[in-house]
């Protein structure tokens, strides 16, 4: 990806986006853009349309309406866009090593006879590099760990240096020490590679420290913004339709949906203070409705 | 001397009876395993079994991996299709083997066979379908003054009863069988293992999986 072309066009664009899956309509006016090199979470609980938003970024899925370019075009420029799925399973018995798989993500479309030659080689080095998963490179990568697969997966989506890397749910199965290592390789690679990443998330507090933005999915909108301007009761309420308090304790956030009545609306302490002071860690209630 | 002296090592545990070591017919020149040499027709059937192996196991790796057995397996159904018609309309019944085999794998592609959810029922449903129309096919053909013998040469022919002539067509044809593997395998692999990722490179999933079905036939 050459640096010096369309510097000034956004890296992604949407505008006024409406989405209808199976007649069902998912995503009603979503508005993003996204800068290069910028580290973007998408929050959202079950069948908020996170999925389905990072498939019609990449062109899987048409909009009813509404317009999603990519560095100012609105075709798929070939190599513009990396993804990572959420969940593969990988056959045991595949006949191919860790780093074959990454090669294929580098030239899987070209028809014929392979020519690697040293340099090509090189490339998928630094990519396996570039995840830690050098020591595995030479297993079959049937056999390797969920972990592990899913770092050789990464490295297949930045071989080919894109300028956008999509991950749909890469926590999702992690304990929390992997999630922070997870979300750590994340923003290394960002930060050498100069590569925007959105990932989806049920819960923003692994990637508290690394979000640049966060754009949080309900009902088929969106509130953009970055943490602190849009993860406020008042925000989260409106987007929700529905009364939320929205806690910070401890360097974490919680998201906590009331009974009902007024959002946000509990008698505070005489000191101004909220009512709820030292919370158990691990809180990872995510607005899940 | 007895026939297995050539093959020192495939001396049977137990006493064969003669007849099996004698030579089949005095027009024979030998007995026990050398007969089958000296018979034009087990060469053929060597040759064309060979080729036809060769091409199968390595589509085979392909299909395995997609999940897609038993729709092969039923392509080869299908092509009986081909085979009866062809009979009927006194057309060379490897051609309509051929034909019938390729639309059959293309029509399948069109009808979304690569979705995993109903692919079996939708193999199911087409098989029975074929099966149909062969049967059709085959009943008329025996209202024909010819067509006696059309079910038995359809659907149940030997592999020592092929006629010389198909040797050249079978190593041809999979011949452009490998070849179209080694064209397609790169995108196949990728599309097979990772659709989306293979999608944001650029790989038009669709033609990939129809181009890389018709290998089957």
């Amino acid at each position: 990806m050459n640096p010096t072309d369309d510097t000034d066009r956004p890296l992604l664009s949407i505008s006024g986006l409406r989405v209808a899956l199976g007649g069902r309509s998912v995503l009603n006016g979503i508005d993003l853009n996204v800068a290069r090199g910028e580290f973007v979470g998408l929050i959202g609980s079950n069948g908020a349309g996170k999925t389905t938003l990072l498939k019609t970024i990449l062109g899987d899925v048409s909009p009813l309406e509404g317009t999603v370019t990519v560095l100012g075009r609105k075709r798929l420029h070939i190599g513009a866009i990396g993804y990572v799925p959420q969940k593969i399973e990988l056959d045991p018995d595949l006949p191919l090593l860790a780093k074959d798989f990454v090669a294929l993500g580098l030239d899987g479309h070209r028809l014929g006879v392979s020519l690697r030659g040293k340099r090509f080689w090189d490339q998928v080095d630094a990519a396996l590099a570039g995840v830690d998963a050098r020591e595995y490179a030479d297993r079959p990568v049937g056999r390797l760990s969920g972990g592990q697969q899913q770092r050789i997966m990464i490295a297949a989506a930045i071989v080919a240096d894109p300028a956008l890397l999509l991950l749909d749910e890469p926590l999702a199965n992690l304990d929390p020490a992997n999630s922070a290592d997870i979300v750590a390789l994340l923003d290394r690679i960002r930060t050498r590679n100069g590569i925007g990443i959105i990932l989806s998330a049920h819960d923003i507090n692994p990637l508290l420290g690394a979000l640049d933005r966060v754009v949080y999915l309900a009902q088929g909108r969106a509130a953009v913004g970055r943490t602190d301007e849009v993860v406020r009761t008042d925000v989260l309420s409106k987007l929700y339709r529905h009364p939320i308090t929205v806690l910070r304790a401890q360097g974490r956030i919680v998201v906590l949906a009331d009974e009902g009545g007024e959002p946000g609306h509990h008698a505070d302490n005489p000191d101004g203070s909220q009512p709820f002071p030292a919370l158990q860690e691990g809180g990872s209630s995510d607005g899940r409705l | 001397m007895d026939a297995f002296s050539a093959f020192p090592l495939a001396a049977p545990p137990f006493n064969p009876p003669d007849s099996i070591l004698a030579a089949p017919s005095p027009s024979l020149p030998a007995g026990g395993f050398a007969a089958l040499w000296a018979v034009p027709e087990v060469h053929t059937a060597l040759i064309v079994g060979s080729v036809v192996v060769i091409a199968t196991a390595l589509v085979g790796v392909l299909t395995v991996l997609r999940g897609q057995s038993f729709a092969g397996h039923s392509l080869t159904d299908l092509a009986s299709v081909g085979g009866s018609a062809a009979f009927l309309l006194g057309v060379s019944q490897l051609w309509g083997f051929v034909a019938a085999s390729i639309l059959a794998a293309l029509g399948m592609h069109a009808i979304g066979i690569e979705r995993l959810r109903g692919r079996d029922v939708s193999t199911g449903i087409i098989l029975g379908t074929g099966m149909g129309l062969t049967s059709l096919f085959l009943s008329l053909s025996t209202m024909r003054p010819a067509g006696g013998s059309a079910s038995v040469n359809v659907l149940f022919g030997s592999l020592f009863a092929i006629s010389p002539g198909i040797m050249p067509v079978a190593i041809v044809l999979s011949a452009l069988c490998l070849l179209m593997l080694v064209v397609i395998w790169r995108p196949a692999l990728f599309v097979t293992i990772t659709p989306q990722l293979a999608h944001a490179r650029g790989v038009k999933t669709g033609v990939v999986n129809a181009r890389s079905w018709s290998c089957w036939p």
